[in-house]
């Protein structure tokens, strides 16, 4: 369809030039003094041409189809133009360079061949022009080299204008390579969302009804359970958990790999964030021999950045803090340093192995220290939030020691913008 | 209190049924999209439980049905669904679901105190 569009465009330019060019040369010989034109007979040999012009551009454009047109059309061109120099005897010179329009058109358009063929066509009424030069058969001398000079530049122009449509072919091939190809990429994601909500949508199914079920015998909605029962149950209960969980993290990791996974970068305060999660965590924790502190700046600024996926990180982070520590402090801080907002979790919990810290953040790794404690993790959270800090165009580490504890961080680059950035 | 839950897996339906009867709750089960837009018609139930991937109409659609319904438009519906909220959750908030609920974190008794709190609100709004 567009390169209909593009062969269409240009055939109207050219098709105008031509016309342009036939009114010019009327003009010209008409109102020029009688001394430019040998006599009388070439107002009748002009209007002869234009109307014999007329016809054959008529025919043409009625019969023919698009290609097989352009190319009589060019040779049409091209035939008209010489004669028409001609008959302009002295002043033909200045109309030259006319010659190279049907010529550029033919070669930007037509297939190689075809140009080609029109290029030499025109060769060839040069070779006859400088045939009947010499023969004194014509009113106007064109010398031999003159020919070759003529022909020299029509080859040039040839060869030019193809390299030119070539290229400008080759982008746009390209162009609509990449339009294929993000479009599939596009189509490709959205099988794969759909895909992975209908996993997550069966395995949650019979999940949530294990979930709920094992829940009622739990809070002994059917009676009374003994110990063992009771027992039992709980961990019925507390695998399916787990599973959610997982499903939960799966579901998360296959959406932030997706190639068109985007964040959703807004403007917000980090400090408020951290608040709002450590009086979450205030409220929800079992253990009482744990403190959060939180060390904000004084005045924090806001920037750019996934609020929801920054708010995960910092739940696993802090989640991990108060799983391995069985009694301390936890720090949460937050500060600004060289246009990166670093982020540090830090906890006097059990430690982690010098040889375990470079693995932390590989998918479903545990630590020795897991040993140590009744965990129900899967192995999956610093994997996420190592997705979700580099996404970000930030990083995340730690560092830690045995049986003192662990500081997490990640910073993140303060896009603060621009309108903000000046105050 | 009227509830009716509509849902095509059967563990579910007899898990939130048994759950919610225990509180006093009056409720009633469709297991297809069709059969809860007639039972909501018929029952007027106060609150609407409704599945997302069903037979005969999804639970978008029949939301939409009960939105356009001057008799039903007024019953709060949550989407009950086990489609994570990124899939449908706009959707359903576009409709004018009262809220999205991911089957696989709500327990039975977190459902009854959803439903408790929604028919409080009602109440409030109406007074």
């Amino acid at each position: 369809m567009k390169d209909k569009s593009f062969l269409q465009k240009y055939e109207r330019v050219f098709e105008i030039s031509t016309w342009i060019l036939i009114v010019l040369v009327i003009f010209f010989v008409r109102f020029l003094p009688k001394k430019v034109i040998d006599d009388g007979t070439s107002y009748i040999l002009i209007g002869l041409i234009a109307a014999m012009a007329l016809i054959y551009y008529f025919v043409i454009y009625r019969f023919f189809s698009k290609t097989k047109r352009l190319y009589l059309k060019d040779i049409a061109d091209i035939v008209l133009i010489g004669i028409l120099i001609h008959l302009l005897k002295d002043y033909g010179t200045y109309f030259y360079a006319l010659y190279f329009i049907p010529i550029a058109a033919a070669a930007l358009t037509l297939e190689f061949i075809n140009a080609l063929l029109i290029a030499t066509i025109a060769a060839v009424f040069v070779i006859f022009e400088i045939f009947l030069g010499s023969q004194e058969l014509l009113p106007q001398q064109i010398n031999f080299n003159q020919g070759v000079w003529q022909i020299g530049f029509i080859l040039l122009i040839t060869i030019f204008c193809r390299y030119l449509a070539v290229q400008i072919r080759e982008e746009r091939r390209q162009k609509e390579e990449l339009v294929a190809h993000k479009k599939m990429l596009e189509e490709e994601a959205v099988r794969q969302r759909d895909f992975m909500n209908l996993t997550a949508h069966q395995l949650y199914t019979p999940l949530s009804i294990s979930r709920g079920f094992a829940s009622m015998l739990n809070d002994a909605n059917y009676g009374t359970l003994n110990p063992k029962q009771k027992e039992a149950v709980r961990e019925v209960y507390e695998s399916t958990t787990r599973m959610v969980g997982l499903v939960n993290e799966l579901l998360s990791i296959s959406r932030l790999e997706t190639e068109s996974f985007q964040l959703n970068k807004k403007i917000a305060e980090p400090d408020q964030l951290l608040k709002n999660i450590v009086s979450e965590f205030e409220q929800t924790k079992n253990n009482n021999d744990i403190h959060i502190l939180l060390d904000l700046p004084n005045n924090p600024r806001p920037f750019m950045f996934d609020k929801e996926k920054i708010r995960q990180v910092i739940y696993n982070l802090i989640g991990n803090a108060i799983k391995y520590t069985p009694k301390g402090n936890i720090t949460v801080k937050y500060e600004v340093a060289h246009h990166r907002a670093v982020f540090t979790i830090k906890d006097e919990g059990i430690g982690i192995d010098a040889t375990d810290i470079g693995n932390l953040f590989q998918p479903f790794f545990r630590g020795k220290n897991i040993l140590e404690l009744d965990n129900k993790g899967t192995g999956l959270g610093l994997y996420i939030a190592k997705i979700i800090i580099e996404k970000h165009g930030g990083r995340i580490w730690a560092d830690s020691i045995r049986g003192q504890g662990s500081s997490f961080y990640f910073e993140l680059p303060l896009l603060i913008p621009e309108h903000l950035a000046k105050k | 209190m009227k509830v009716l839950i509509v849902d095509d897996e059967k563990g579910i339906l007899k898990m939130y049924q048994e759950r919610l009867s225990m509180e006093g709750m009056e409720v009633t089960t469709a297991s297809n999209g069709e059969e809860g837009i007639n039972l909501a018609k018929n029952q007027k139930p106060d609150i609407i439980m409704l599945d997302i991937i069903m037979p005969k109409f999804n639970g978008l659609d029949v939301l939409k049905n009960l939105k356009n319904d001057p008799d039903t438009k007024n019953i709060p519906v949550f989407l009950l669904t086990n489609l994570p909220a990124e899939c449908s959750g706009d959707k359903a908030k576009e409709l004018g679901a009262a809220g999205y609920l991911v089957k696989a974190e709500y327990e039975p008794k977190m459902l009854v105190n959803v439903i408790k709190g929604a028919i409080e609100g009602v109440k409030q709004t109406k007074n």
